[in-house]
């Protein structure tokens, strides 16, 4: 018997057999359905599509129990804040115009307006009393009004919402460095009170005047977190990847959370963990080394993304702020799954496909670079939601295919300073 | 003729119904078997194989195109399963020429008296690295080249593993023939 032979017997007996269909064997796969039923499909991409609404999930859950936790936490202490709040101004110069009783301060914001000639300044205590200090020209910038004294109570990142006292221009000498911790509202607290050595002010003349603006409630505890640097942030993104536009397949996700510390007022170091599923398809650039390259890949990844970030917090408003961040990203494989289609050259035309799947085999240290531009609102003194659309470029090629893989989205996170 | 599932059955297994799924399942469990049999090594194999096959094709039926095909889109996710399902063990071809079928010789003629179940038993007992190329080459069509790419092995080596796959088929079906001659003369 010769191969055509051979060959020719099984080819024949292959066709068109007939096997008894056994019940069990439905039964097994009706359980396997049963367990974990086919995940459905955006375009054939299944685990991101159900990872979108998880993480959404998730994440609304994690925002209500925080915003929970937050204003519960507010209302017990809410009593006790307001009467640290009660500020009672003292004019240390006899020949004042005002009296301390003159500024006590109710549920409203005190807005003094002093002025004296002399340089004189007002000394303002409070039952809890925190020294800070007049400012130093260049270090509090902007945050000193020096013909008017204010004091505001709503919560903010900086300048604006600065409860600052200070009377009419200081000379270079008489203007005392403060530390003040700048990097958020949460150091600019209504408990801030200025604290002014007498000896500076005697002999000034002063007149204060005293209006009363409504301010919205509750007020915001917020004096107590001071010199934080470091932040938490939980976010989530839905991601699109691919090679080239066209290509985009369907929707991935990323989860993960970003420590961010200051080291600079607007400038900040993020590092970060991201646990990124992407789904990609792509007609070439797929690369199988010394192989034909295929026709057509679809690719799912599971990736752990470790972003090393800089921010810079460009545009800072009472409630919200506006940045940019940069850096490089590492790339951890978790697991690739693709499957590839090739064209046949003597299969009736027929396409043929095969698929392929690693774990834990490749890794990119560094190699992707990342780019975004944000928004950060501020929801309550210790938490801020922030929006971030961004793109993430690799410059070398990435997984088993070795593919300039390039993804974009906007993270969403919710950020919780200590 | 080509069998080909009706546009409510697709519909209802996009919508996850289960009754649809079934449905296909019993339709397409023949022609299903009868490919994965001949790429695994014994029934149980070729139910799991099958069973994640039609997973496949449950998860992934949006993705078919109802101008073409279903069987030969079917067989393709079916050998994909297959040759992922043994995918280490086809790289590592040093497998033992044995394990034949106990049954196979109670045959007395060669060919012309195989049954496909006798087929079957005959394909599988050829280690796997042999059975997965003499399968795609005799069976599916694909060449040399097209094997190479789809196990990630060289072309060298898919020849020489079809080559070995007839060569022992060969052997079976003759020792087959002489084992049941020899009953027959007792």
């Amino acid at each position: 018997m010769n191969d055509k032979e051979l060959d020719d017997f099984f080819r024949k007996q292959s066709e068109n057999p007939d096997i008894p269909y056994r019940e069990e064997d439905w039964g097994k796969l009706r359980e396997k359905l049963d367990v974990s039923p086919p995940p459905r499909s955006i375009n054939g991409s299944k685990q991101g599509y159900e990872g979108w609404w998880i993480g959404l999930l998730v994440l609304a859950l994690i925002t209500g129990a925080g915003l929970g936790w937050t204003l519960l936490r507010d209302n017990v202490q809410n009593p006790e804040a307001k009467s640290e709040q009660s500020v009672t101004a003292r004019v240390l110069n006899s020949d004042s115009t005002t009296s301390a009783d003159d500024f006590q301060e109710t549920d409203k914001t005190d807005h003094l307006t002093a002025e004296d000639p002399h340089g004189g300044i007002i000394s303002i205590s409070t039952p809890n009393p925190i020294a800070i200090p007049i400012a130093d020209g260049t270090e509090l910038e902007g945050l000193i009004d020096k013909r008017t004294s204010t004091t505001s109570k709503s919560a903010g990142f900086g300048p604006s919402s600065n409860k600052m006292v200070v009377a009419k221009p200081l000379k270079p000498s008489q203007i005392i460095p403060i530390k003040v911790n700048p990097y958020n509202i949460q150091h600019l607290s209504p408990d801030i009170v200025t604290n002014v050595q007498e000896d500076q002010i005697q002999g000034s003349l002063l007149k204060a005047t005293r209006k009363q603006i409504p301010i919205s409630k509750p007020a915001l505890n917020t004096g107590r977190i001071e010199g934080s640097r470091f932040y938490t942030t939980l976010t989530f993104a839905p991601d699109v990847s691919a090679l080239k536009i066209k290509d985009i397949r369907g929707l991935g996700n990323s989860v993960g959370l970003n420590v961010e510390y200051f080291f600079h007022p607007k400038i900040s170091i993020n590092i970060g963990a991201l646990y990124s599923f992407k789904t990609y398809q792509a007609g070439d650039g797929y690369s199988t080394g010394y192989m034909p390259a295929p026709s057509q890949v679809s690719g799912d990844c599971w990736v752990l993304d470790l972003p090393l970030n800089v921010r810079y917090y460009a545009f800072n408003q009472e409630l919200s702020r506006w940045y940019v961040t940069t850096g490089l990203s590492s790339y951890l494989m978790l697991k690739e799954k693709y499957d590839l289609e090739y064209t046949s050259s003597n299969y009736g035309g027929s396409a043929y496909g095969n698929s392929l799947e690693v774990q834990n085999k490749n890794q990119h240290y560094l190699n992707i670079v990342n780019l975004g531009v944000g928004y950060e609102r501020v929801l309550t003194n210790k938490l801020s939601l922030q929006v971030e659309p961004y793109l993430k470029l690799p410059f070398r090629g990435i997984g088993e295919g070795d593919i300039t893989l390039k993804s974009a989205g906007a993270f969403v996170g919710l950020k919780y300073g200590w | 003729m080509e069998q080909k599932p009706t546009s409510k059955i697709l519909n209802g297994i996009l919508q996850n119904d289960r009754k649809c799924q079934e449905l296909l399942y019993k339709q397409f469990y023949s022609y299903g078997m009868s490919v994965s049999l001949r790429y695994t090594n014994n029934r149980d194999e070729a139910v799991e194989v099958l069973n994640d096959g039609f997973m496949k094709v449950f998860s992934n039926i949006s993705q078919y195109d109802t101008d073409r095909n279903f069987t030969a889109w079917f067989r393709r996710i079916l050998i994909n399963t297959a040759i992922n399902y043994h995918k280490k063990t086809i790289k590592h071809n040093h497998q033992e020429l044995d394990e034949a079928p106990a049954d196979l010789g109670q045959r007395q003629n060669a060919l012309d008296d195989l049954s496909y179940q006798e087929m079957i038993l005959l394909v599988q007992a050829l280690p796997l690295a042999y059975r997965t190329v003499f399968n795609l080459y005799v069976i599916e069509g694909y060449t040399h080249e097209e094997i190479a790419t789809m196990l990630t092995i060289s072309v060298g080596t898919s020849k020489s593993n079809l080559s070995r796959a007839r060569a022992h088929l060969r052997n079976r079906i003759t020792q087959n023939q002489k084992e049941g001659a020899t009953r027959h003369e007792r």
